[in-house]
């Protein structure tokens, strides 16, 4: 059965795209594993980092994205997830000179319009906004789940704010990680999907959940090794799991996301930043193991 | 020779002596902390020279204004590894105050030397000062009470 591992924050540009197909790359190069990423962000950065433009755009045609799956698929009866797929895809190669086991369902720009579509659908059984939210976000997340027989780990790569994607996202993981960049604001929306998460109201309600049982973690992005920076990142550790992987700015990791069309090794592909991405992968599997362990 | 100096007194004196005497290789640990209580007991207050890398040259006074603007600017964005320098984000008043409470704040501010040091982490870490206040207590009373509305504010923000 597969893992799912989400990255999420309801702020955007601190680095969930890239994270997640690091952590894609990661998991299925280093670690072996068969990984599918399902791309949540109407954005679709992960789709262009992983297929490049023209491939997203043949996916689109051969309506291969989220948002068919969703639309297709919603009352459960009909489509069969496999046929949303994308697969090898990712412009790295294995150490044996192979393309690992990457599969994408591809972002789209329509799925903001999809998910107002399905809640207009589930609506005409219920009128109760709240349970007509409930149960999208609970058909969204049961859609989720169909991909774990196929797959060893599935990355959800979640949209900033709080689409019902991206909640079913969150209900579905058994890791959440959450980056942020060591700013006042990604402060502010680190406390924000930490409540999500682990489904608290007040700051209170989650100091009372120990550091260590919570199901998520933070990842500290672009950091530069200021002491402003540092103290934003102790700040966010009194009352948040981080993982000790820090992620530096650097234009090694920024170029590694432009796609090629000839695959290379991992490590061509992250140049100086290759052991940075490692790091962050061994740190997030160990994490995953004990979660599940747990 | 004053703008190269710099006034201790009390526990930031005591933390002057004890690293002081810490940093002589012929100074045995234990002696190091009985030399250093002895001092803090028998002297009152000191002046000590500033490291080259924070002397400010005397300048016009409107020059000095405005370099000490862009000194301060700079410095709060400056790595924490700058050598003998120093950094306003060498300690966080938000985790500082959060693990120690009021008293530890206080404890730790009492170590920085003069009242200028203590507006440079006041601006670096986003701490309202008043600018009349010139009366070392009322400073530290004010970025503890800064401190607080920070914490208050993030509060806030996630409710």
């Amino acid at each position: 059965m597969a893992e799912f591992l989400a990255v999420a924050n309801r702020k955007g540009g601190v680095g969930k795209s890239t994270i997640s197909v690091m952590l894609t790359h990661g998991f299925a190069v280093w670690g072996g594993k068969r990984v599918l990423l399902l791309d949540l962000d109407s954005q679709c950065n992960a789709s262009l980092i992983l297929q490049g433009g023209e491939g997203w755009v043949a996916a689109r045609k051969a309506h291969k994205t989220i948002a068919d799956y969703f639309l297709d698929t919603f009352d459960e009866s009909a489509g069969a997830p496999r046929d949303y797929l994308v697969h090898n895809v990712g412009d790295v190669r294995d150490a044996q000179g192979k393309r690992p086991v990457i599969s994408l369902l591809p972002g789209s720009l329509m799925l903001e319009d999809a998910q107002g579509e399905l809640y207009i659908k589930e609506a005409r059984q219920a009128k109760d906004p709240d349970i007509v939210g409930s149960r999208v976000r609970g058909r969204l997340e049961r859609m989720i789940r169909r991909f774990e027989g196929n797959y060893d780990v599935v990355i959800l790569d979640c949209a900033p704010g709080l689409s019902f994607a991206a909640l079913a996202a969150l209900k579905t993981a058994d890791l959440v990680l959450v980056p942020f960049r060591p700013d006042y604001v990604s402060q502010l929306a680190v406390d924000r999907v930490a409540l999500l998460i682990e489904s608290r109201r007040t700051g209170a309600d989650l100091a009372e959940l120990p550091l260590d049982a919570r199901r998520y973690a933070c990842v500290a992005n672009a950091m530069r090794g200021t002491g402003r920076e540092q103290n934003i990142y102790d700040e966010i550790a009194l009352d948040h799991p981080m993982l000790e992987t820090r992620l530096p700015q650097s234009s090694a990791i920024a170029d590694a996301f432009d796609f090629r069309d000839d695959p290379r090794s991992i490590e061509d592909k992250y140049g100086d930043a290759t052991g940075d991405v490692r790091r962050l992968y061994e740190e997030v599997a160990s994490r995953l193991t004990l979660r599940l362990a747990a | 020779m004053a703008k190269n100096t710099r006034p201790l007194s009390g526990a930031s004196q005591r933390k002057y002596f004890r690293d002081l005497f810490r940093s002589d290789a012929g100074v045995a640990p234990d002696a190091a902390e009985r030399l250093s209580d002895i001092c803090a007991t028998e002297i009152a207050q000191i002046r000590v020279r500033l490291p080259l890398a924070v002397r400010k040259p005397a300048k016009p006074v409107v020059a000095a204004a405005v370099q000490t603007a862009k000194v301060a600017a700079v410095v709060a964005d400056a790595p924490a590894t700058a050598a003998g320098g120093f950094d306003p984000h060498g300690f966080s008043l938000i985790v500082t105050f959060r693990k120690g409470g009021k008293d530890a704040l206080i404890a730790k501010l009492d170590e920085v030397g003069d009242v200028e040091r203590l507006r440079e982490i006041a601006k670096a870490q986003h701490v309202s000062l008043d600018a009349g206040l010139t009366d070392r207590a009322d400073i530290l009373v004010a970025m503890v009470e800064g401190t607080e509305r920070r914490i208050a504010h993030r509060q806030a923000a996630a409710s």
